[in-house]
């Protein structure tokens, strides 16, 4: 073990594998602690969670002086007038947009509306930079059903969430506003997809225009406004939560169903890991077994156990994986990684078999035997030791291969889609054609994540050299 | 007359650690028609020694200086290309330490040992004729020119080697370790033969040995080798009868005799790493008889008379 | 005669590998109870095509599902459902031995043809095509770079191909293409195509044809080739030094014989047969990547028609007889190659 580590800080290979591979383990244990196991099912692969997200957005660093993707968050009214029943609370959301453009996207979601008689009324307008105020939205929860006694939560577990750069009550406000302020006659159905434009831009004057209305953008401070007014004082708002969307997103950007692509990314880590060691782990043990028990019992069982090598050595991989995980479904821990583990033993059981049969004949085994030592206790207690040190150098060796068939077998859809991992990610980029358009976020880093990954492996592996491949030992 | 006289001859190898002194300032003349024997431990250069007359220089040689005159002719000025062409195989060949790697696997045992004749432009037929001529010389069936090495025993293999290295009818062979691979049996056959081969065809020997005995029943001449050094030269006479050398005495001593009840005595520890060698002698760290004198100045080699050498101090007095 | 002797034992058990491997594929889908499924599935889809015809002739409701009932029990025995898998599925592997390999479900042939051995002698020489030419393209660059390196162990380039090699040891092959696509077909402005075999419509005339053919094989050739040249370079170079540095090649430069000649004839070729060695192994991978190298550029190969088999509805004789189709293919290079080392390597002739 100790000589194992010393020949891999010997070499600059061995030293650079080891410190990718204190890194990758770094970021894996963050990742472990602070994200929850089943991220999977109840954050990737949630809608949901994503829904304010911009889709197919670059990282913030690919393109400085974007728009950035900017959620603001108010528990607590900015203000509150009392009325003759109830109150009119104002929730105030002040967006700088100093940009020469409109954002991608803005919506407002609001969670939790707790009320006892009447539900309350919310009315939404935007305050642009020229003093000009929209009228854009208003909204009320569900009124009680029948039966259903006060307080009525609304809200609590569905958040209700307006995308108001599409909205149809918004469309319709807009074009009222854009014909009493400018006197532009456009109809709701014309100003699809347009929205932004228009909110966040005035439109150019009538000798600029000549052709079709259009707009240029407007930059200053823009104030989001949310009146509710309720009926009971004792009714209350959980919280609204404003999103401009940005033209980019995070430090990995996102994808097409606005996932940001850091936390995938993040939590590929350990996942990758995990198979790269579980399975050599795995694949050593089988194969160190089987070859000290072929070597060691001969006779039947050294015969079964070198042909079943023989024949899982002569099958073409991939194809059998494939089929295998694809009939037995796709858990990474129940059928992926023992299916991976099942194609990767023999090499190892015929080495190790014939290294056992050169120990079998040692003195060491020969007087544990004269001393009655049973058949298990020299195989397990003598030979293995022995061994041991070209089986850790093995070890690595299966990591990388195991990594990659994963990460394939989730680029061909048969990934265990309970975690995501980077082949998936990858998967989801290609099937949605992410490629062809040029989403590079998108394809790029989680690929060279894979490769880093396999490299690090790959590099101690090498540095392992000496140990694995004695024949190259001498000078 | 000499055919081969070297003088001051320096291998030294580059290695991270520094020069390692394989061969460190050699000089010895080999008489037409004789054998002499280099002994030493494993380690003392012997093996370089022959490649330096080759000129075999691995990749890594730090210096590479001297003179070797063959037949009067000053080798050491010849270009690369020149060496290869006449002197390679021509004059000087050598029968490689372990025989077991020495042929190419996967070549036919004649083709090996004709292709420098080949390479003349001899034709085929002529070439095969020759060597099936020189397996039986070395006494080989004419079947095994059709085999490939992997079908041959150890001894077979060394003959192959031995047939190999006559090809183009050397002036002088070099025989390193030719029978340290082999069993006892099988060594006496080679010895014998090789003695053979001197008489009929007049060659001239540097066997190589880590076998005072051995090289005692070949050869005429004897040198022992220590670090990269000669510390002890004459003729087989004068080394084996009246060793001078401390080194060469205890080499004697080492040999189990068959009519003495004495016990053979092995020298007490090991050769002197070549990269970091210790000042003065450089045998004075196992030397019985060391003293001041030997741990302040190396010793220079000395002229005992009759052309007996010896590189020691207890001699400079006398 | 030993060499005959050899070659016909490793032929009889690769010819065991591939049955064992028909065997497992045709019980995992018999145990698995996947093969009753997907049958029945098939039949649900024929009833309902007969559930309308029959209900056009016959009105009595009763009869008429008399009549369906009769009609699917003629079906499950068509297809074998009536019986038990182990009874059914030896058939199937004696059925696909034979070469028989039975219907696929959606996939045709450009002539609309279903039966799967026009299928898949369509699509083979496609996928021959694209994996030959790289294999030989990568062959020869991984034994010239490597034996190259070795002449110069150490030197940059040495360093830089070492670290090279082990990149491409870790480069999925799909990724490796997926990046070629963004920058020769993104970013070099469609430079190169980004998939399929022909462009649409496919150019007139044979040498148009074989040009557009041979642009849109450039860059799958270029992935498989970048990802299989490394391992095989360092392989060929590992061994090379190795040799290099063996006795027989001092003894042979002893011999006078010129440099170029120790080097092709002492070390090259004893090299040779391990090199061979280190190719067979590389072969899985290489099968691997040409499975999903076809996927990334829609070749439409036999890589492809898998991943079509077995994603939306999975077509089970497709599956068996691809399964089946893959392991011939690596037996059959395999042997090839086997045979190459026998050739070349005196030494395990007999
Ligand atoms: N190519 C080389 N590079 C560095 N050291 C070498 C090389 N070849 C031999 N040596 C060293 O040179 C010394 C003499 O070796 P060698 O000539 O083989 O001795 P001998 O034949 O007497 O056993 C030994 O210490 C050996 O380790
Ligand atoms: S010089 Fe001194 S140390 Fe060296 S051999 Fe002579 S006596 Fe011994
Ligand atoms: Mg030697």
């Amino acid at each position: 073990m100790e000589s194992v580590l010393k020949v891999i800080l010997s070499s600059g290979v061995g030293r650079a594998g080891l410190a990718l591979f204190a890194l990758l383990t770094g970021i894996s244990v963050y990742v472990l602690v602070s994200y929850p196991l089943d991220y999977g099912s109840r954050v990737w692969y949630n809608p949901a969670v994503w829904a304010d997200n911009p889709a197919v957005k670059p990282p913030i660093w690919a393109k400085p002086g974007a728009v950035p993707h900017s959620v603001f968050l108010q528990e607590e009214p900015t203000e509150v007038r009392k009325a003759s029943t109830g109150e009119r609370r104002l929730y105030r959301f002040e967006i700088p947009h100093p940009y020469e453009k409109p954002p991608d996207s803005l919506s407002l979601t609001l969670t939790e509306a707790v009320y006892y008689s009447r539900p309350p009324l919310l009315t939404v307008s935007l305050t642009r930079p020229d003093g000009r105020s929209v009228r854009l939205y208003r909204y009320s929860p569900p009124a009680p059903r029948p039966g259903e006694e006060a307080p009525y939560v609304r809200h609590r577990d569905s958040p209700h969430r307006v995308d108001l750069g599409a909205d149809p009550q918004v469309r319709a406000q807009v074009s009222a506003f854009l014909r009493d302020e400018y006197g532009l006659r456009l109809s709701a159905n014309e100003l699809r997809g347009r929205l932004m434009e228009i909110l966040f831009g005035e439109p150019t004057s009538p000798e600029e225009r000549g052709g079709p209305a259009a707009f240029r953008p407007l930059p200053g401070t823009y104030a989001l406004e949310v009146e509710v007014t309720v009926f009971d004082r004792r009714d209350r708002i959980g919280a609204l939560q404003a999103v401009r969307g940005g033209e980019t997103f995070g430090w990995m950007g996102t994808d097409s169903l606005g996932r940001d692509l850091a936390q995938g990314l993040l939590f590929g880590f350990p996942v990758s890991l995990i198979i790269g060691i579980l399975t050599s782990v795995l694949a050593t043990l089988l194969g160190a077994s089987l070859g000290i028990m072929s070597g060691y019992l001969g006779g039947r069982v050294d015969l079964l156990i070198q042909r079943s090598a023989d024949v899982i050595n002569n099958i073409p991989g991939l194809p059998l994986l494939i089929f295998l995980v694809f009939i037995f479904g796709s858990n990474l821990f129940l059928v992926i990684i023992p299916v991976i583990v099942f194609f990767s033993w023999p090499g190892l059981a015929i080495i190790v078999r014939s290294m056992v049969l050169q120990l079998r004949e040692g003195q060491l085994v020969e007087a544990e035997r004269s001393l009655g030592a049973t058949r298990w206790r020299i195989m397990f207690r003598h030979i293995l030791p022995q061994v041991g040190p070209y089986l850790l150098a093995q070890l690595i060796f299966f990591a990388p291969s195991a990594i990659l068939s994963e990460a394939t077998l989730s680029f061909l859809g048969l990934g265990d889609t309970s975690l995501p991992t980077w082949g998936q990610i990858l998967e989801g980029a290609f099937r949605t054609g992410a490629v062809y358009r040029g989403y590079w976020w998108w394809v790029v880093p989680p690929g060279l994540l894979i490769v880093i990954t396999a490299v690090a492996f790959m590099l101690i592996a090498l540095s392992l050299e000496p140990i694995a491949n004695p024949r190259l030992r001498r000078s | 007359m000499a055919i081969l006289e070297v003088r001051d001859l320096y291998l030294y190898y580059e290695t991270p650690r520094g020069p390692v002194h394989a061969v460190d300032g050699v000089s010895f003349e080999l008489p037409e028609g004789s054998a002499l024997g280099l002994v030493g431990e494993s380690g003392s250069g012997k093996t370089s020694l022959g490649l330096a007359l080759l000129r075999l220089l691995p990749k890594n040689v730090d210096t590479y200086k001297g003179s070797i005159r063959l037949e009067g002719r000053e080798l050491m000025e010849l270009s690369d290309e020149q060496f290869r062409r006449e002197i390679r195989w021509r004059k000087i060949a050598m029968a490689f330490q372990g025989a077991m790697n020495v042929l190419n696997p996967v070549v036919k045992v004649w083709l090996q040992i004709a292709e420098p004749l080949l390479l003349e432009k001899t034709p085929r037929p002529q070439a095969r004729a020759r060597v099936e001529e020189l397996l039986e010389l070395v006494g080989l069936s004419k079947d095994v020119a059709d085999r490939y090495p992997h079908e041959l025993s150890g001894g077979m293999k060394q003959r192959v080697v031995l047939a190999a290295a006559l090809v183009m009818n050397p002036k002088v062979v070099i025989l390193d370790e030719p029978t340290s691979a082999l069993d006892v049996s099988i060594q006496a056959q080679i010895m014998n033969l090789l003695k053979r081969l001197k008489r009929e065809l007049g060659l001239s020997y540097i066997f190589i040995t880590h076998d005072i005995a051995l090289a005692s029943d070949l050869c005429d001449y004897l040198g022992i080798a220590y670090a990269g050094q000669i510390v002890e030269l004459g003729t087989s006479e004068q080394v084996l009868l009246e060793p001078e050398h401390p080194y060469t005495q205890g080499l004697l001593e080492s040999i189990p005799r068959l009519r003495s009840t004495r016990l053979p005595s092995f020298i007490p520890g090991a050769p002197p790493d070549p990269v970091d060698l210790p000042e003065g002698c450089r045998f004075r760290e196992r030397c019985p008889k060391a003293f001041e004198r030997c741990t302040e100045m190396p010793p220079l080699l000395q002229g005992k008379g009759a052309g007996h050498e010896v590189r020691c101090w207890l001699l400079a007095g006398r | 005669m030993a060499i005959l002797r050899k070659l016909l034992l490793r032929a009889l058990s690769l010819i065991a590998v591939v049955l064992i491997v028909l065997v497992l594929v045709v019980v995992v889908l018999g145990a698995t109870g996947f093969s009753d499924r997907i049958l029945s599935s098939v039949i649900s889809e024929e009833m309902r095509a007969v559930r309308q015809q029959l209900a056009e002739t016959i009105r009595d409701p009763q009869e008429l599902e008399r009549a369906l009932r009769e009609q699917r029990r003629e079906l499950e025995a068509f297809y074998g459902l009536d019986k038990p898998w182990y009874v059914r599925l030896p058939q199937d592997v004696l059925r696909v031995l034979t070469l028989d390999l039975g219907e696929a479900r959606t996939v045709a042939t450009a002539q609309g043809s279903k039966r799967i051995q026009d299928i898949i002698a369509e699509r083979l020489p496609r996928t021959a095509l694209l994996f030959t030419t790289a294999l030989v393209i990568y062959f020869l660059i991984g034994v010239w770079l490597g034996t190259l390196l070795a002449t110069r162990p150490g030197s940059k380039l040495d360093r830089v191909l070492s670290y090279f090699a082990a990149v491409s040891f870790a480069l999925p092959s799909w990724w490796t293409g997926i990046l070629l696509i963004l920058i020769f077909y993104f970013y070099l402005g469609g430079l190169l195509p980004a998939g399929g075999m022909y462009s649409t419509p496919p150019p007139e005339g044979g040498l148009a044809r074989f040009l557009d053919l041979a642009y849109h094989a450039i860059l799958p050739i270029f992935t498989l080739v970048l990802v299989a040249t490394g391992p095989l370079m360092y392989v060929a170079r590992t061994i090379t030094l190795n040799v290099a540095q063996e006795d027989h090649v001092t003894f042979a430069r002893a011999k006078g014989i010129p440099e170029g000649l120790v080097r092709r004839r002492h070390i090259l070729r004893v090299a040779a047969p391990p090199i061979v060695t280190g190719l067979i192994l590389g072969l899985v991978g290489s099968i691997a990547g040409s499975i999903t190298t076809e996927i990334v550029f829609r070749w439409p190969g036999m890589g492809q028609l898998y991943f079509q088999a077995v994603s939306g509805q999975p077509d089970e004789s497709l599956i068996v007889a691809l399964t089946f189709v893959y392991t011939m293919l690596y037996a059959l290079a395999r042997f090839i190659l086997e045979i190459l080392y026998l050739i070349l390597d005196p030494r395990v002739r007999y």
